[in-house]
């Protein structure tokens, strides 16, 4: 199934509800919010081009409870900024494939994601600063239970002759105990000097003397693992500037947390 | 009468005996003065009482309220009325602080805490220990300053309100007209409640603050005197040699360190 998605200004909501493979053009040139809700795909690919100073926020909140593959590539022109995020708290499988390239000078991009973990979630996310003066980072939150599988490849590239370009990337992943499988493989692939870039990675269980220090409190292992794990995922909730959907996300996260967290 | 009693306490950490034998009795309304030289046993003595998993108790019982402490695990101590003012409060990355303390107080009440009588009791306790407002929206401790964290740990003691309070090396991290903020607030609270201190200072100018009803010097372990007033101004006037000496005892050496975690590392590919 083949869709064009006109974006216009403001904030709007499309629900994925499909048997079959979809693939979405969205077009995308002004300030817009845009909530994709997935209900159900096979296979979900996604272009967007952004262009002229476009300002564009997507969420995907992927409710599914079937394996999708995503597949998505955005070009972001000069002087437009593209910030994607990915809500999977969802319980099945998913395999994303997303590709940033940042073409003009002062194209901006964040790609970030929330992940609860219990099945199979494995991401491949890169972000190209292909000329100078561009800006492109990632922001990967998970949080990893009994029998997950957990996989984010996240590249930060910058090309020769991007000069003045940033890269940065934060990937950390949380997991309870010892029957699941997280990997982050954080990598800054940089071939220009006159250059920022950074990357920071956490893989493993809360430390030891930081739930001490809750418990110490009156918190039970239990509460402070869903503390830790609302805080690792909650952001995602204020992604898009929007009271009424920041609320109902939040109850759906907290809810899902308290749900799956306790132990 | 919820005393927390000590008797014959042996501990060790990792197979060596920190502490060999401690007696001591804290009853509501009393503040024990807790001295000696570093890497004697303060510390250990009040992460013990508290449950910290790393100390290993061989010998001796603790007990509060006339219950089993050595039976609860740390967060049920917490609830049965114990506090302990950390001397490196941990930093909590994505739990803010007004969410913790709300989630601490609520531990331990039958009834959630209403938002309005919550935001009431958080913002009259910021002002009696002059923090900045924003701290209750921060994340845990993280990016504190070592006076913010110092004056976060008291800022909790108030909102939970135990029946003992621990508070170990308090002062430490705080400018003079700090230390009489945070001594002042400590007082308060004990003055407006039944709350018993320990309090573990090197330093008389806090005591004077604090007015400690009993004094006791942890050298090697052991309690080896206990006293007044006059004790904690001797210790700062002419140091421990007089006591080792009287009492025949050697300091340990052992110098007690704060637990460092790091995670992680960074690769260059510096292939062309």
């Amino acid at each position: 199934m083949n869709t064009e998605l006109i974006l216009k200004e403001g904030f709007q909501e499309y629900i994925v509800d499909t048997d079959t493979d979809i693939y979405l053009n969205i077009i995308a040139n002004k300030t817009s919010d845009l909530l994709i809700r997935i209900i159900n795909a096979k296979s979900i690919s996604i272009f967007s081009d952004i262009n002229n100073e476009g300002n564009i926020t997507i969420l995907f909140w992927n409710e599914s409870n079937n394996k999708i593959l995503f597949n998505e590539k955005y070009e972001v022109g000069s002087n437009s900024d593209l910030k994607i995020a990915y809500g999977d708290l969802n319980g099945a499988d998913i395999e994303r494939s997303t590709v940033v390239n940042l073409n003009g000078p002062n194209a901006s991009s964040l790609v970030k994601s929330a992940t609860l973990c219990k099945n199979k979630k494995h991401y491949s996310i890169l972000v190209n600063s292909r000329v100078p003066y561009t800006n492109g980072n990632i922001e990967n939150y998970s949080v990893v239970l009994d029998g997950g599988n957990y996989k984010m490849d996240a590249t930060g590239k910058i090309e020769k002759g991007a000069y003045k370009s940033e890269s940065h990337q934060t990937s950390r992943s949380l997991s309870f105990d010892e029957n699941q499988v997280s990997t982050i493989i954080p990598k800054l692939i940089i071939d220009d000097n006159d250059v920022m870039a950074s990357h920071a990675t956490s893989v493993g269980r809360v430390d030891d003397n930081q739930l001490m220090y809750m418990q110490s409190r009156g918190l039970t292992l239990s509460q402070v693992m869903s503390l830790i794990s609302t805080g690792y995922l909650l952001p995602i909730a204020d992604f898009i500037n929007n009271d009424e959907l920041r609320k109902s996300l939040r109850e759906n996260i907290e809810r899902m947390v308290e749900v799956e967290c306790s132990i | 009468m919820k005393e927390l009693i000590i008797k014959n306490l042996h501990i060790e950490i990792d197979g060596k005996e920190i502490l060999k034998g401690i007696n001591l009795t804290i009853k509501p309304n009393e503040i024990h003065a807790i001295m000696g030289p570093n890497g004697n046993g303060k510390s250990t003595l009040l992460s013990a009482i508290m449950g910290h998993p790393r100390y290993v108790i061989t010998q001796g019982s603790i007990t509060f309220d006339n219950k089993n402490l050595l039976e609860m695990e740390i967060d049920e101590r917490s609830r049965a009325g114990l506090f302990m003012a950390m001397q490196y409060p941990q930093e909590i990355p994505g739990v803010t602080n007004s969410d913790f303390l709300r989630a601490a107080m609520n531990a331990r009440s039958e009834k959630p805490i209403s938002l309005f009588s919550f935001i009431k009791q958080l913002e009259s306790n910021i002002d009696a220990l002059e923090m900045r407002q924003d701290l209750a929206h921060r994340f845990l401790n993280e990016g504190f300053s070592g006076g913010e964290k110092k004056r976060n740990e008291i800022l909790q003691m108030r909102l939970l309100k135990p029946s003992i309070a621990m508070l170990d090396e308090i002062d430490s991290g705080l400018d003079v007209d700090a230390i009489k903020i945070v001594a002042n607030s400590i007082m308060e609270e004990f003055n407006q409640s039944d709350m018993g201190l320990m309090i573990v200072s090197h330093y008389e100018r806090f005591y004077e603050l604090v007015k400690p009803t009993y004094a006791h010097v942890i050298v090697d372990g052991k309690i080896v005197t206990s006293g007044s007033f006059d004790l904690i101004t001797k210790i700062d006037s002419e140091g421990y040699d007089w006591l080792y000496k009287e009492y025949n005892v050697q300091p340990s050496a052992q110098i007690e360190v704060p637990i460092m975690t790091s995670l992680g590392t960074c690769a260059i590919n510096t292939r062309n």
